[in-house]
């Protein structure tokens, strides 16, 4: 099939060529449309559900919602774990589903079981937009300032126009799947009522809540004719009408103007709640205002302070940014000290743009970039002077890398083409092979495009242009080296080329078939590294068939118009000079095999004593260019507390100059896609580019980047104590934490029932963790420790009154959290009208127990006296009162003529302290117990069972070890029912460890059948192996030496050039066979063999090791995931190259054993 | 092995040997070496880096954090006194404004009648007051009516009473009779003896006497009525001319001759009004209510719980602050409380404390509602401190102490709240819930607290003592 290609090809040339332009236009367009992505997805479809239940602690969130949620969403198909966190007012399931499994169609079991979960009414599971690499964009909203540096705009204000227009604006564009919205505040218009004038009026607070629903609507009456018109009816009954006071203000021409009409429209609207009437007694009209706090105030007040207020919800998160002032020029403002000007912000708006999972990040990007652009400069989309300020843009990390990524590539085919021409001396030949490399290039690309696939820097870094034209090379060499051999020359070029080609056709064809076999595992690669390699093997298979197919098509037509006027010529002085030493040594090595064959084995014995100890880690880090720094203070920290420590620590790190901002984020978005509390502080930190670090002081070069964390970590944790200081990368960071289920690199997940002594082992662990070299900032992710103000209700009391728990309860959702109850149209915005008790009736424990409860089902009555009707045998009768009189009791004033109304006396009241007692340490009744409990902050749970997590991360010693130390020294620990499970970057790293065994032998079988195939000889594909364990000596020892892990990368460079290596041996035992078939005797067989094939091997060696070479020393960004892989290819072929000798020699050892006939086919 | 020489061959086998034997010997141990020196670097710079940390643990002291004054300064860490005992919040009662019982008269009519006349009131400030006030102009009078002040004995309204004009024409006939009848008896005494039967002359004498004892119930009757003694003169000499027919009658007398006067008891201010010329009034109407508004009566519902505390304060300091809560802005008035009601309001189960408040100003209305705010006794036994000093960890409270000898160091000590204020919470002096826990060393008054930054020590103190305690084990 192939020599028929050949021969349409060379009768062909000029479709040939014509088929090849159009590749070039084809691959051309797609290589400038084909998206790149920063870093493949490794996350299989992951569905989060999100259930915000406001006010409720873990333990019922934990009880009513996620458990419900957890038992509807079990059983999906494909559903492999599911992971939830249940905290305060918040419920949060990651579903995680099998790698294969659509996400889309994922999405919608998930949506459909949520139909069939059991809620508390007010609670509505959603499904969050995140995902793990989805996090593409994140800005601020810049509110501009007044004359005193006070911004013009009001939190509300901010926050309403992020949720209301940004977030919308974002949303439309395609692949957007959400907008995360954090800081701010967002607006409520609260009621406070004042218990003693509802009282005094006798208004209850239902009474107070549908009279103020009831005054907020318009009606439609249909429409009536005027003469030949018709006017519509309306009754126009919203408060406020129902406009939008942004759209005008956002016409304002000033915002100050702007600003003031806001606050104006606010005030219009709290008029009006004030004047709803609540009820009226003799035409005296009782309003809202009359039974809130403070009472009515005169209209010129415009008191927005008491009673009616325009407030916010409770505030879930802060966001605070610290970021140098930029002149004209982007250049950093200093000042005379030369020190950076800084501006630090402690309360900001900011919002994150999500990619839906999937998606192409760049066009995107773009988009988001030109609505950007359009809101900031065209007039009236944004409230004046407000503007976007972007700060995160995974643009930036794609041009880098992709910077790099082409550095790198052009480099390589530079150098590929270089040693073309030192070997061949020849640039038409050079020109031909080289031709190859962007066209080979060129259809990976038009392939991808079609198939709407993704390129990224792994996918297109890590391919090695030098294995991928070996084909070409061996090709054109062939054809090169028959024509200037002199033989033949009576023949047309084109029947010679085709001849010289035909030569290589079998061998090109199996080298093929086994290179497609190395790369076997790449393509059968599960798990995560399948989603981070998978596409490097699509990219990878399509290059290495488009240059096949080039070295069949395009290269012979090259050869036949190019080599027409070729004249014999022998080998240039490289080749000569490598020959002459090869040869020489050769002859050294063969006259002392057994010597050789020693050395080999006594590295061999060496390396496998060393491997055991080699460092290992999952995957290797990429360079992101930036730092997350997160903080885990105690539960129960307030936010003002944390937010306090926040300006500290973002000051502290913008001292550091290799620091370009610092944006901390305190708590958990609004939607609650991020489940965390105030307890943690998240720090973003774009780095500057490496080139622009400064050398510190004291010092004679720059920091490193892990000095850096290591310098950042000893600050923090010396200067703001009590605080878990962990340090991450913003996709790494996500990609842990979607698929361990716990934020940080790696943990141990701790499986029991009881939450105390989970709490017990997590610290036992912690302890015996913190005490293990290698690990840092081990940390627990506390499940207790949040302080409850709890109010058991004591049923004895609310007995005596007829008073419910609920109405407890209801008391304290309303008076101490605040109840919505109805909506405030804006436009298109509602923001929330709820009622909730003036803050000093509150704000402490004792004044939380002075809130009246009101008593409505208690009745009294004049006592027992009970009059019984007349029977048929006797009379009517009446009881004795037990008072001994039935007159009615003195007047409680001591006067009847000055008797006034007692204002309980319509429902009577008691206060929360009088129908709830505090519990003992036994957990019964005791007034003189305290209401302040401890209680659960975060409830974590996988597979339906409880879980405490304790994290850390490896810090100058491989994943691997410390690991394996770790889980020796806390093996006792534990005993039934609890039991432990390692997480994260380690349980990923088992895993691909036990996948990729079974793959790469799988591939290593499928190998040798190959070359059995080839060889029909078993030992001869033995001898071809033995190339892979000089290949693997080579690739190890650079990896070691290099001071780098064995990780998932390097494991994918040593597939790459199991192939070659494989071709490379095959190359050599084949020319063997060849001679060895015509009766040469076996030295001579081995000394021309390789005399022959010196130059195709050491050419073929050398271009895979320039190919990756740049990449294999390149440090910029982009370059970490590549550099093992690389470095790996580049020792590999170094191996191959000096341990060249191993093969001539063990075939030294065949002695007179006589090769199948079949088996010298393969030589050409 | 035909390529190679003997003696060459036998070199190489030995370099082989000693290659395959030594190598591993020599090689494998010093990666180990490098590897094992490797990690001593890591344990020597986490050993470095535990050294120069800024916080430890005291060695001589339990619970105790050695805190550098780096991380004071960096952490912002704030420390504050420790108080003595403050009062509880004070209770608060709500409750409304009463008129004091004793100051307050129900003016009724002694008689009922035509109402006639309703007394005068002289408006202090002129009609047209402020800048359009003209000084001199005389001050007008116009009737009473609601809200007006008046002194006692003022005219409140007069009557016209057809029974206390019967009344005095009785009296004027009875006059008339006994002047008569005096004289015929006296004519019947100078007449010769025998010349008038005896029976006759004690007919005389008793028609007489019958006579005086008619004026004297008239009178009495009259005075009863409050008729005064000159008006009762005026009734007798318009009887007198009457009878002598002398002279025109007393027109003034005439006129207010079923006149009845109804006049202010007190000073004090018209509460109520309820008559008009032109009305017909009877006794038991009450005309007029009129009351001293210059102190009222605080009428406050206490629940029974707060009874105990309330009787606990002594009679001396039973003072209460009074909030008016139409006008919460305003200053509280100031008042004592002298009774606490004996009747339990068995709906409510509150009893009522009752009390005055000064209203001199006379600011306050009847029926206005008010919080009373009663401020009770500082406890005894306890301390105070700042609420942000408090760790709630664990179910347990604590608070750290700055050394007194070393300001750097902070001792985390057990705390007993009692009560916990928006800003202040009170500690006992022991724990009064568990008796287990009474050997806590009590925080003193002037003591030193952390006030901020006490729950990161909290858990950084945690986080040392339970490293140390695994680091004790392990050895």
């Amino acid at each position: 099939m192939v020599g028929r290609l050949l021969e349409w090809a060379m009768n062909s040339r000029a479709v040939v060529i014509l088929l090849t332009l159009s590749l070039a236009y084809v691959g051309g367009y797609a290589f400038l449309h084909v998206n790149v992505e920063a870093y493949p997805d490794p996350a299989p479809a992951i569905v989060e559900v999100v259930a915000q239940y406001p006010g409720a602690s873990a333990e019922e969130v934990e009880r009513l919602v996620t458990i419900p949620l957890e038992v509807a969403l079990a059983g999906m198909p494909g559903l492999k774990y599911t992971r939830t966190k249940s905290m305060f007012g918040l419920s949060h399931l990651r579903n995680q589903f099998e790698y294969g499994i659509d996400f889309v169609a994922a999405r919608q079991e998930v949506l459909n079981r949520l139909a069939m979960a059991d809620m508390p009414k007010t609670v509505k599971p959603q499904l969050s937009p995140a995902s793990p690499i989805g996090e593409i964009f994140r800005y601020t909203l810049n509110s501009p300032k007044d004359a005193v540096g006070k911004e013009i705009y009001s939190l509300n204000d901010l926050k309403s126009l992020q949720d209301w227009t940004l977030e919308r604006q974002f949303l439309r564009i395609p692949g957007i799947a959400g907008v995360v919205s954090c800081g701010g505040t967002v607006k409520r218009y609260e009621i406070q009522p004042d218990p003693q004038r509802l009282k005094e009026y006798g208004i209850t607070l239902q009474q107070l809540e549908k009279a103020i629903s009831d005054s907020n609507a318009n009606a439609g009456g249909n429409f009536i004719v005027q003469g030949g018109s018709v006017q519509v009816v309306r009754g126009i009954g919203l408060i406020g009408g129902g406009e939008d006071p942004l759209v005008k203000a956002m016409d304002l021409p000033t915002p100050t103007e702007a600003a003031a009409y806001i606050r104006s429209e606010e005030r219009r609207r709290v008029r009006q709640i004030r004047q709803i009437v609540v009820t009226a007694t003799n035409n005296v009209p009782i309003r809202v205002e009359h039974v809130v706090k403070g009472g009515p105030v005169r209209p010129e007040e415009d008191d927005l302070t008491a009673g009616v207020i325009v407030g916010y919800q409770t505030r879930q998160g802060q966001i605070g940014i610290n970021r140098p002032l930029i002149d004209k020029d982007g250049e950093e403002l200093v000042d005379q000290n030369g020190q950076r000007i800084m501006l630090d912000e402690d309360d900001k708006v900011q919002g994150i743009i999500l990619l839906r999972k999937g998606e192409k990040s760049i066009p995107i990007l773009q988009a988001v970039h030109e609505k950007i652009n359009e809101l900031n400069h065209d007039p009236g989309r944004l409230l004046p002077g407000v503007f976007l300020e972007p700060y995160y843009n995974r643009s930036t990390l794609i041009d880098v890398t992709t910077e790099t990524v082409r550095e790198n590539l052009l480099v390589g085919v530079v150098l590929v083409t270089l040693i073309l021409l030192m070997f061949l001396s020849n640039v038409r030949t050079a020109l031909i092979v080289a031709i190859n490399i962007p066209l080979a290039l060129l259809f990976a690309f038009a392939m991808l495009f079609l198939r709407n696939k993704s390129a990224n820097l792994l996918s297109i870094g890590a391919v090695d242009f030098g294995i991928i034209v070996d084909s070409s090379v061996i090709m054109v060499e062939n054809i090169f080296r028959r024509l200037t051999s002199g033989e033949a020359v009576e023949l047309h070029v084109k029947d010679r080329v085709l001849r010289a080609a035909k030569e290589v056709e079998r061998s090109l064809f199996y080298s093929t078939l086994i290179m497609v076999c190395a790369l076997l595992p790449l393509f059968t690669m599960q798990g995560p590294e399948g989603q981070i390699f998978g596409p490097m093997a699509d990219t990878y298979a399509f290059a290495l068939g488009g240059a096949l197919l080039l070295s069949f098509t395009i290269s012979p037509v090259l050869c036949g118009l190019l080599f027409g006027n070729l004249k014999p010529m022998g080998d240039n002085f490289i080749v000569r000079t490598i020959k002459s030493v090869y040869m020489t040594q050769l002859k050294f090595f063969l006259n002392n095999r057994w010597a050789t064959v020693g050395v080999f084995a006594v590295l061999v014995v060496s390396t496998c004593l060393i491997v055991p100890h080699m460092g290992r880690e999952f995957m290797p880090e990429l360079e992101e260019g930036n730092l997350i720094v997160r903080g885990t203070f105690p539960v129960n920290v307030s936010l003002e507390e944390v937010a306090r420590n926040a300006r500290f620590v973002r000051q502290k790190l913008a001292d550091y100059p290799e620091v370009k901002l610092a944006a901390s984020q305190i708590g958990r978005p609004d939607d609650g896609t991020d489940p965390t509390g105030f307890y943690e502080l998240q720090v973003f930190v774009p780095l500057k580019p490496r080139d622009k670090w400064p050398v510190p002081p004291g010092r004679t070069r720059q920091r490193e980047k892990h000095e850096l964390i290591e310098e950042l970590d000893d600050d923090l944790s010396r200067h703001v104590p009590g605080v878990n200081w962990d340090f991450s990368q913003i996709i790494r960071d996500n990609v842990m934490e979607s698929l361990s289920g716990v934020k940080g690199e790696n943990s141990v997940k701790i499986i029991g029932p009881d939450l105390d002594r989970l709490e017990d082992l997590a610290v036992s662990f912690r302890n015996t963790l913190s005490t293990i070299p290698g690990v840092s900032d081990p940390g627990i992710f506390r499940i207790k420790g949040q302080t409850n103000l709890s109010f058991p209700i004591d049923r004895g009391k609310c007995a005596l009154w007829g008073v419910n728990v609920a109405d407890v309860e209801d008391v304290i959702e309303t008076a101490v959290g605040g109840m919505s109850f109805s909506e405030m149209l804006e436009g298109e915005r509602r923001f929330d009208i709820a009622l909730r008790w003036p803050e000093e009736l509150r704000k402490s424990t004792d004044d939380i127990l002075d809130i009246p409860v009101d008593v409505v089902k208690n009745t009294v009555t004049e006592g027992t006296v009970s009059s019984r009707a007349a029977t048929p045998f006797t009379g009517a009768s009446s009881g004795l009162s037990p008072l001994g009189t039935s007159l009615a009791m003195p007047a409680l004033s001591g006067s009847a003529f000055n008797g006034a109304s007692n204002a309980l006396s319509r429902v009577p009241r008691r206060r929360m302290g009088d129908l709830v007692t505090p519990v003992n340490d036994l957990g019964e009744p005791d007034p003189l117990a305290q209401f302040v409990k401890p209680g659960a902050a975060t409830i974590s749970r996988e597979q339906g069972n409880r879980l405490i997590a304790v994290k850390f991360g490896v810090r100058g010693r491989d994943l691997a070890s410390t690991v394996a130390e770790a889980q020796e020294k806390t093996n006792h620990l534990l005993k039934p029912p609890y039991r432990m499970a390692w997480s994260g970057e380690f349980q990923q790293m088992q895993e691909a460890e036990r996948r990729m065994l079974i793959v790469v032998s799988l591939a290593l079988v499928l190998i040798m059948v190959m070359l059995y195939l080839a060889f029909y000889s078993l030992l001869d594909a033995f001898l071809v192996l033995a190339n892979v364990i000089a290949m693997s000596l080579g690739g190890l020892w650079t990896l070691l030496l290099a001071g780098l892990h064995f990780n998932v990368s390097a494991a994918v460079g040593f597939i790459s050039i199991l192939g070659v290596a494989v071709m490379e041996g095959m190359i050599l035992v084949s020319s063997f066979n060849s001679l060895r078939a015509v009766r040469v005797p076996v030295f001579d067989a081995i000394i021309k063999g390789t005399e022959r094939r010196i130059r195709p091997v050491t050419m073929t060696a050398l271009t895979a090791i320039l190919g990756l070479l740049p990449a294999a020393f390149s440090t910029k960004i982009g370059s970490e995931s590549q550099r093992p892989l690389a470095i790996v290819v580049v020792g590999g072929m170094f191996g191959t190259l000096l341990f060249f000798n191993l093969v001539p020699v063990l075939y030294s050892f065949y002695g007179h054993r006589e090769p199948h006939h079949e088996a010298g086919h393969l030589a050409h | 092995m035909r390529f190679v020489k003997p003696v060459f061959k036998s070199i190489m086998t030995i370099v082989i040997f000693a290659l395959v034997v030594l190598v591993p010997i020599k090689i494998v141990p010093m990666v180990h070496q490098w590897l094992e020196e490797r990690e001593a670097g890591h344990k020597k710079h986490a050993a470095e880096v535990h050294d120069e940390k800024m916080h430890e643990l005291a060695s001589d002291q339990p619970n105790t954090l050695v805190v550098a004054p780096d991380v004071f300064k960096s952490m912002r860490m704030t420390v504050a006194e420790v108080q003595p005992p403050v009062s509880p919040e004070p209770l608060k009662l709500d409750g409304s404004l009463f008129l004091l019982s004793n100051s307050m008269v129900h003016q009724h009519s002694r008689f009922a009648g035509d109402v006639v006349e309703i007394g005068e009131f002289e408006d202090p400030v002129a009609v047209g007051s402020g800048s359009d006030s003209v000084p001199d102009k005389p001050r007008e009078k116009r009737p009473l009516q609601f809200g007006d002040f008046v002194h006692k004995g003022q005219l409140l309204a007069v009557i016209w009473s057809k029974e206390i004009g019967e009344k005095k024409s009785e009296l004027v006939d009875a006059v008339s009779k006994y002047e008569f009848d005096r004289k015929a008896l006296k004519a019947m005494e100078s007449a010769r003896e025998g010349t008038v039967a005896g029976m006759k002359l004690i007919e005389a004498n008793r028609n007489v006497e019958a006579d005086l004892v008619a004026i004297d119930k008239a009178e009495r009757t009259l005075k009863s009525w409050q008729v005064s003694i000159p008006e009762l003169e005026a009734i007798r000499n318009e009887a007198q001319k009457i009878r002598e027919r002398a002279g025109r009658p007393d027109d003034s007398l005439t006129r207010n001759w079923a006149r009845v006067e109804v006049r202010s008891f007190v000073e004090g201010t018209i509460v109520e009004k309820n008559v008009n010329v032109g009305d017909y009034v009877n006794t038991d109407l009450v005309l007029f209510k009129i009351a001293d508004l210059s102190r009222m009566n605080v009428l406050a519902h206490a629940y029974e719980e707060d009874l105990s505390v309330l009787e606990g304060i002594p009679q001396g300091a039973r003072d209460w602050k009074i909030f008016v809560k139409a006008d919460p802005r305003e200053e509280p008035l100031r008042g004592s409380f002298d009774r606490i009601g004996d009747i339990i309001d068995p709906t409510q189960h509150t009893a009522l404390v009752m009390g005055w408040v000064d209203n001199s100003r006379g600011r306050l209305r009847v029926g206005q509602f008010i919080t009373a705010r009663v401020e009770l006794p500082v406890p005894a036994d306890e301390v105070t401190i700042p609420v942000s000093a408090l760790v709630d960890q664990d179910g347990n409270s604590f608070v750290f102490v700055r050394s007194p000898a070393n300001p750097q160091r902070f001792t985390r000590r057990q705390v007993f709240p009692v009560r916990r204020r928006d800003d202040l919470v009170s500690l006992a002096r022991r724990p009064r819930w568990r008796s287990s826990d009474a050997a806590v060393e009590p925080l003193a008054v002037g003591d030193w607290v952390v006030t901020t930054g006490g729950l990161q020590l909290a858990a950084e103190l945690t986080y040392l003592e339970s490293q140390a305690k695994t680091e004790l084990t392990s050895k």
